[in-house]
């Protein structure tokens, strides 16, 4: 026999033998923490879903009350909450999650879907710890209904053993490489951005830069987290309220480093990611400019970024308890929405 | 891009495929753009260097072909120069600076993958053309991909011009299924040695190694028993694949590993382990120094540059230099002693080699000089019982049921090479009937898709 058939049907007997294997192995295999958690809270079906990243949850040293924001809501509105945060989660992160959402049996009153405005820079869209390809293909395997769940499920573990999802994500190498930018302008690569001596500082040339690094990028509308972010949306719209809000970020240090600049570029990129989601049913509320520089806790890091102090956590609680209620969602009064109860039907 | 990855198991077909379907008169410079983009995969600007150092072997090459006497030493003291200069610089500069009472700077360099390997490559054709052994290369593009043919430029084996230059020029008019064959065993067994072997131990020897001060005599003794077949399974592992890449174009690598444990002294030890870097060192560096031919003392100091080098090679750390020279000390006692003359059976023989080579790899894996004498000190420390095996494996996180695995595995490995005798395991696996070969190959295959541990670790040789 040519040994091409030889080994093909070696081929075929392996793909046979990983068919029945995968389909018989603990579904646990296939998931991981948040994952796991967002299907938990679907099935105790919580009223509120908050989807968010460290700054969800992240407090300063000096709190008195350490709770995160979920936990703050929860209290406030009386409404069950349920957060699936990671660190580097991101609109991209929350899409396969929202696919999730779509197909299961519940629909949560509300998703709450925060937009760091961080998460669409240099920093972080390249960074490969945040480009979790692995946990985006386990979100889409479980969110799948169709036979390709199979197929998902057979490839995983050969991707696994055989990094399959760092061919699909930025080594450090390359992300190194990468284009930092003020406006449109290049004004050096990742790796001159991240030297570690210097980023231990807080001195006004690295805190210059910083603040460039984090947030003065022009945002394009074919950004793919802006992408996935519409996404979400669209997916969501006639299921569930989503409440889609820009993060809170430190505009007074920013305009303090750079005045007339700062905010000016930031707005310009709101701007462009309220162009995105114009036309979807969605509540969207701009909170970047609506804490001054005492709510954030981020001198612990030494890098400006969006964690909040306890009173900055509080007002964002409050916030949405307040969104809450002007989209009239509310938990004594409102049942839960279920697809059973109301009979909906699938659309998919 | 390494071996065990999806990246090359996409790149090795589509090149193989791209190699005989075009041209004879083409296959050296596809081969030789893919083996640009093998190493671009993994820091780009760096194959500029090599562009450096081909440029000025090449032409060392012919300069010294062309020329007599002092010309013709200054050429090639010209090139081993350029070679060693960069060697030095990359690998060697900050150790020296660090080292010395000279208040020289310490340099941010990042040392380019496979830089130790090909400047050797490098150094042995300069030298090979200097003794009149190989005419020197007239074709620009042969002799780089001399130095880069992706299969073997990041971690060996050291080849020799004599056996890869006749080979490029004259490339296989077609694919030969036999060939392919062989090819496929090599990179299926390398790939079972590294995935399911390798990276499996690695997984008790690191946490071990890093924290030494959180164990014990028990966790020490197994990690460096585990480190021993860890490094050996890695290495030859990756050198299965080159090999078995390489065949698949219809270049013959040459052999790199030759069950070194299975070495009743240290001088068979030697002649079994990574051969290509011990037989580089003899022909460059142990006979010029005049070999076995020069007296006992002169002998000895000859094994000890040779090991101090060999040692220095592997990286700039007083660890490597400990390692070389143990190394070193036990091939001089050997000679001294005449230990091949002491009758003893060929097991207890091994046994004594092979624990005497396992102490020396202390020394190898060990972070520091300071890291490795604390294992040293505390080898057997402590008790060596159930509860502290228990308490051992606890602090890894590793289950009694994951040693029983590692355990069976090495066996498996000792077995399987120990069967294969004076063959190795991939052409071993060509004497058994086709049902029972076909079935090895599947179950190779398997072990490897469900049980190989699911981590990134790189090939421990990338690092020098």
């Amino acid at each position: 026999m040519k040994l091409l058939t030889k080994i093909l049907i070696l081929f075929v007997f392996v793909t046979l033998f990983q068919w029945v294997r995968s389909s018989r192995m603990d579904p646990l295999f296939f998931k991981f923490e948040q994952l796991e958690t967002l299907e938990t809270q679907i099935k105790e079906q919580k009223s509120i879903l908050f989807f968010g990243d460290s700054v969800l949850s992240t407090s300063h040293g000096s709190d008195a009350d350490p709770r995160g924001i979920a936990t703050l809501l929860e209290e406030g509105s009386g409404c069950s909450v349920g957060a699936i945060q990671h660190a580097g989660f991101d609109s991209e992160m929350f899409y396969p999650f929202a696919k999730v959402i779509k197909h299961s049996s519940f629909f949560p009153k509300a998703v709450i879907v925060p937009i760091n405005l961080r998460s669409f820079s240099s920093q972080w869209t390249g960074r490969p710890a945040y480009q979790m390809m692995e946990k985006k293909y386990l979100a889409y395997l479980n969110a799948q209904g169709t036979p390709w769940q199979n197929v998902l499920k057979v490839a995983y573990r050969p991707l696994l053993v055989f990094k399959g999802f760092e061919l699909f994500q930025n080594s450090e190498e390359t992300y190194q490489r990468e284009n930092v930018y003020f406006g449109e302008k290049q004004v050096g690569s990742v790796a001159d951005f991240e030297d570690r001596e210097t980023f231990q500082t807080l001195s006004d040339e690295t805190l210059k830069k910083k603040l460039i690094y984090h947030y003065l990028y022009s945002l394009k509308p074919e950004h793919p987290k802006l992408i996935a972010l519409t996404q979400l949306s669209k997916l969501l719209q006639n299921d569930t309220r989503v409440i889609a809000y820009v993060t809170p970020i430190d505009w007074e240090t920013g305009e303090k480093y750079w005045p007339g600049e700062f905010k000016k570029r930031v707005a310009e990129n709101i701007e462009v990611i309220r162009q995105s989601v114009q036309g979807i049913n969605i509540v969207f509320e701009d909170l970047a400019f609506s804490l001054d520089a005492k709510h954030f806790g981020w001198d612990e890091n030494k890098y400006p970024n969006e964690h909040l102090r306890e009173n900055g956590r509080k007002f964002l609680s409050q916030f949405l308890k307040k969104t809450l209620e002007k989209e009239n969602i509310g938990c004594e009064s409102n049942p839960a929405t279920s697809r059973e109860l109301s009979g909906g039907h699938d659309e998919r | 891009m390494l071996f065990n990855s999806l990246h090359y198991l996409i790149f090795l077909p589509l090149v193989l495929l791209l190699h005989w379907m075009s041209p004879r008169g083409f296959r050296v410079a596809l081969l030789l753009l893919a083996s640009c983009y093998f190493y671009m995969a993994f820091i780009p600007k760096f194959i500029l260097i090599l562009f450096a150092l081909i440029l000025v072997d090449f032409a060392a090459g012919i300069w010294i072909e062309k020329s007599e006497g002092n010309q013709k030493k200054f050429a090639l003291v010209f090139s081993l120069c350029a070679n060693l200069g960069i060697l030095f610089f990359f690998k060697y500069y900050n150790f020296f600076a660090s080292n010395l009472p000279l208040s020289l700077p310490i340099l941010k360099v990042v040392l380019p993958i496979g830089l130790s390997f090909h400047t050797f490559q490098s150094m042995a054709y300069v030298i090979e053309v200097y003794r009149g052994k190989v005419p020197a290369e007239r074709n620009l593009a042969v002799y780089a991909l001399y130095v880069l043919f992706f299969p073997q430029m990041v971690a060996g084996p050291i080849e020799r011009p004599g056996n890869l230059l006749p080979q490029f020029h004259s490339m296989k008019p077609s694919l030969s299924e036999s060939e392919v064959v062989v090819g496929l065993r090599y990179i299926l067994w390398g790939l079972f040695k590294k995935m399911m072997i390798a990276d499996r131990l690695t997984l008790f020897v690191d946490p071990v190694y890093t924290s030494p001060s959180e164990h014990s005599g028990i966790a020490f003794c197994l990690a460096t028993f585990f480190f021993a077949f860890q490094i050996y399974c890695d290495f030859s592992g990756y050198s299965d694949i080159a090999i078995g890449s390489a065949r698949l174009f219809g270049i013959r690598l040459m052999r790199n590993f030759d069950t070194p444990y299975a070495s009743a002294s240290f001088s068979e030890f030697w002649k079994r382990w990574h051969i290509s870097l011990s037989s580089w060192f003899r022909d460059y560096v142990y006979i010029p120094l005049g070999g076995n031919r020069s007296s006992f003392g002169w002998q000895c100091f000859s094994l000890f540059v040779v090991f101090a080098l060999s040692g220095f090679w592997h990286g700039a750390n007083w660890t490597f230099l400990v390692w070389g020279l143990l190394n070193g000390a036990y091939l001089i006692i050997e000679k001294g002693i005449g230990f091949q003359k002491i009758k003893m059976p060929k097991f207890v023989a091994q046994t004594l080699v092979f624990l005497f080579i396992s102490y020396t790899w202390i020394f190898f894996r060990a972070n520091s000089l300071k890291d490795s004498f604390y294992i040293v000190a505390r080898l057997f420390s402590g008790e060596f019982s159930g509860a502290s095996l228990s308490t051992a494996l606890k602090t890894v996180g590793w289950s009694v049921n994951q040693l029983g695995v590692a355990l069976l595995l090495i066996v498996f490995l000792v077995l399987s090479e120990s069967r294969a005798l004076q063959r190795n395991v991939p052409e071993s696996l060509a004497r058994l009937p086709r049902v029972v070969r076909w079935g090895a190959y599947a179950g190779l295959v398997l072990l490897i898709l469900n049980y190989s541990p699911y981590v990134t670790v790189p090939f421990i040789y990338f690092q020098f």
